[in-house]
């Protein structure tokens, strides 16, 4: 049997702020009607002031190592934080969290895939594990992508929340329930202007024209990432599971990038699966980045959806563009 | 046969559930059916997924005619239209 990390604990946490679709009418032109119809989102979760990324990111990577601890595994000797909002440009969050977690002098580093970046840190972990780099591989995903919103943009402000989520990887082999077996990865560095926060980076440094406000905002444009999210969600989710040699028809769960409920059910078309078998709960957290996907699987984890054995399909595309795809079966885990 | 327009149709009304007063025709605009600004985007989603064909950003408008988005999905589905072209540039 060849050596594979498998997914041995799993955490998640929101901060507490709830802002409603309701609240966001009172300064936007938008309704709750217009909200939920076109993204399937009712409410999000907001830091509070002070609060970053790196704070969200204790909380649920603390959660993902007690779940994991609770299995026999404990701590991690490798940390992979994937964000688009680190604590500060540099230098990367992941090892102050690690510190924070009491994971002392092991290797941290974060991840820039923006909304793939938690299948690209599975990936990256998974491929340490089979590496021998290392035995548990601590990955997260998280964000405070209310931080870098333009408060007047309805196209991003009514969509994004924050929040974060975590997995602990072990060391095991390709049979076990959880482990991780195949991924499908890609990008495509021409469509980098679909998603972006123009100034702030070097580019616009080096220029020596100072940025206008708005450049200093996260920007998307709505309908061709809309296009190709679902396009790409489906090409690298089939490409993963003909790599592990499933057919798509057996899939019980696909757990896709919570940017929009149109869209996972647009990628479930795509792969002629019911409907149901996507896991949706971005109606309570929004589109939250690099955190989507375990806090999905954390919410399906919480409320029983998942059996042991289980075939999942994680699937995500973001700004770069970005994407990619992950397949496992359901661990056994106890909810944290 | 199954003509681009018959297509259309068929996935507004059957996959898209958009429901209208009066039957679809070809001479029924989008805009005149109420739809909101995702429906184009997720019809021309469902028509690469069918005809393997790229239908670039803004190749369907709300102020078309069912007809005249057939005949623009017609001419990017043809054989001599080419390579596929890159995505939503």
């Amino acid at each position: 049997m060849s050596r594979a990390a498998v997914v041995a604990g799993l955490g998640a946490f929101v901060p507490p702020r709830v802002v409603t679709n309701h609240e966001l009418a009172q300064r936007l032109d938008t309704s709750d009607e217009w909200i939920r119809s076109r993204t399937g989102i009712g409410e999000r979760r907001v830091v509070d002031p002070g609060v970053a990324t790196g704070d969200l990111a204790v909380e649920a990577a603390g959660r993902a190592l007690k779940s994991a601890a609770a299995r026999g595994v404990a701590g991690a000797d490798l940390v992979i934080l994937a964000t688009t909002t680190p604590d500060r440009p540099c230098p990367a969050t992941a090892p102050d969290v690690a510190t924070r977690l009491g994971l002392d002098h092991v290797p941290a580093f974060d991840i820039a895939a923006v909304c793939s970046g938690f299948v690209y840190g599975l990936a990256m972990g998974a491929g340490a594990v089979a590496a021998g780099l290392a035995a548990r591989v601590l990955v997260v995903g998280a964000e405070t992508f209310t931080t870098i919103l333009n408060p007047a943009d309805r196209t991003t402000a009514c969509v994004f929340g924050d929040g974060a989520g975590a997995v602990v990887l072990r060391a095991g082999e390709a049979s076990e329930a959880g482990a991780l077996l195949e991924f499908d990865l890609g990008s495509d560095g021409s469509q980098a202007e679909l998603l972006m926060i123009p100034a702030g980076g070097s580019r616009q440094r080096s220029s020596g024209i100072p940025a206008v406000p708005e450049d200093a905002y996260f920007a998307m444009q709505g309908r061709p990432v809309f296009q190709s999210a679902v396009l790409r969600m489906a090409a690298s989710s089939r490409a993963a599971v003909r790599r592990t040699g499933w057919d798509l028809a057996s899939i019980d769960w696909l757990v896709g990038h919570q940017a929009n409920a149109r869209i996972l059910h647009a990628v479930a078309d795509q792969l002629e699966l019911p409907r149901e078998r996507a896991v949706l709960n971005l109606d309570k957290v929004g589109n939250t980045s690099a955190a989507s996907i375990p806090l999905a699987l954390a919410a399906g984890l919480a409320a029983g959806s998942f059996r042991v054995g289980d075939r999942m399909v994680l699937t995500a595309f973001g700004g770069g563009t970005t994407w990619g795809s992950a397949t496992f079966t359901w661990p056994a885990l106890d909810p944290v | 046969m199954c003509s681009m327009t018959d297509s259309i149709i068929e996935i507004l009304v059957g996959r898209l559930e958009i429901r209208a007063e009066r039957p679809l025709t070809p001479e029924t605009t989008f805009a005149s059916l109420d739809i909101d600004s995702l429906v184009l985007v997720e019809l021309a989603v469902i028509i690469e997924g069918q005809f393997g064909t790229r239908v670039p950003e803004g190749a369907l408008t709300a102020r078309q005619t069912i007809a005249e988005a057939a005949a623009v999905l017609d001419g990017l589905t043809s054989p001599q239209h080419g390579a596929p072209e890159v995505l939503a540039t």
